[in-house]
């Protein structure tokens, strides 16, 4: 389920604990830019480029943990079957580069074995199941803030929308890297002596 | 009783003492701990990896010996072969013994039954159940049948199935004529 290959700038993501610091690391880059992004219309300063900077957020950060896209750490769900057909070059011309600089795009690493599948559909099932409550407990953060302060209803709306959002396309990959086991990063593993 | 070691596989090939319960793997046998008292109030076990610290010192060795001893004389089983504890599936496997004597690296069985080379690592340990498909492919593989490679039961050693149960519990002793 999780390239072993990949390095994000350049820590290895074989080894669990470099998963979970990467995961942690992950969840603050959404509290810092979900904090922002609320100061931000905190000051009425939200224009144009600050939605194209919330834009690129949302499409980036996901994109770096994998999943929905080849190139990111998990790999993708739907799997790739395209790639064995196309060298690297026609790949990232045809279906855009990998999701970060030195993430390639590989064949080996692109159909997911009934392993990966199992694991895929429970770990979602798991993220909906969570994702779900955490969706009540925002419309109930929502609710309270609608009936005491209606004056930032407009930012507190925006923000939660946003920080579901970010958790929902990202949770499932999360949910994989911090529970994956340390695995091994070579293929021609000699038989035990 | 102890029984000795005897192993048909080829050599160097390790011996495994198994529980009836999954122990896990980094687990230290308490005669490796050695108690050390720090002070009067601070104290603890340290064994050749890592010292574990404690709130109070342990009170003697010589409880804990004894104790030892019964747990390795009495209640271990020698199993000559590799047979891993069953992880989350529940299932044995001697996926890695067919692997070592036939000297088939995780990527060629992989290959062979058409899965990630992870995936054979995972059912070794026995972390992963497999499907009846890929039970059935890797039987075909190694030309055996199922029940000789996947059990929900520990497997015995081979040495038992195949020269009886009778001359294997025999100690070197009691085999000389």
């Amino acid at each position: 389920m999780i390239s072993t290959s990949r390095k994000v700038f350049g820590i290895p993501v074989a080894r669990r604990r470099n998963r979970r610091i990467l995961v942690i690391a992950y969840a603050c880059a959404i509290a810092a830019f979900a904090g922002a992004f609320f100061f931000d219309q905190a000051r009425h300063t939200l224009d144009i480029f600050g939605i194209l900077i919330a834009l690129q957020m949302l499409t980036n950060l996901p994109a770096l943990l994998g999943g929905i896209r080849a190139g990111g750490v998990v790999k993708p769900y739907r799997g790739v079957r395209w790639v064995a057909f196309f060298n690297q070059e026609q790949r990232e011309f045809l279906f855009g580069r990998p999701a970060f600089p030195g993430g390639s795009l590989d064949p080996a690493a692109a159909e997911l074995d009934e392993r990966e599948t199992r694991l895929r559909d429970r770990i979602h099932f798991l993220a909906y199941t969570l994702a779900r409550w955490f969706a009540l407990l925002l419309f109930a953060a929502f609710a309270l803030i609608a009936a005491f302060r209606p004056g930032s209803l407009r930012q507190a709306g925006l923000f939660c929308f946003l920080l579901l959002v970010l958790i929902l396309w990202s949770l499932p990959q999360t949910m994989i890297l911090w529970t994956e086991p340390d695995l091994s990063t070579d293929p021609n593993t000699e038989p035990p002596q | 009783m102890r029984v000795p070691p005897v192993s048909i596989l080829r050599p160097g090939i390790p011996e495994m003492l198994v529980l009836p319960f999954s122990i896990p793997h980094n687990f230290v046998f308490l005669s490796e701990w050695v108690p050390k008292r720090r002070s009067v109030f601070f104290g603890g076990c340290e064994s050749k990896h890592l010292y574990l610290p404690l709130l109070f010192p342990i009170p003697s060795p010589r409880i804990i010996a004894p104790l030892d001893k019964n747990i390795a004389y009495t209640q271990y089983t020698v199993m000559q072969e590799n047979t891993p504890p069953p992880g989350e599936s529940g299932l044995y496997n001697r996926i890695a013994v067919l692997r070592a004597e036939r000297n088939i690296s995780r990527q060629s069985l992989a290959d062979a039954v058409g899965v990630n080379y992870q995936t054979i690592g995972f059912l070794e340990r026995g972390d992963y159940g497999p499907s009846l498909k890929l039970a059935f492919q890797i039987a075909t593989y190694f030309a055996l049948p199922v029940e000789a490679i996947f059990s929900t039961q520990p497997f015995q050693p081979l040495s038992q199935q195949v020269y009886g149960l009778k001359s294997s519990t025999k100690t070197p002793e009691q085999n000389q004529p």
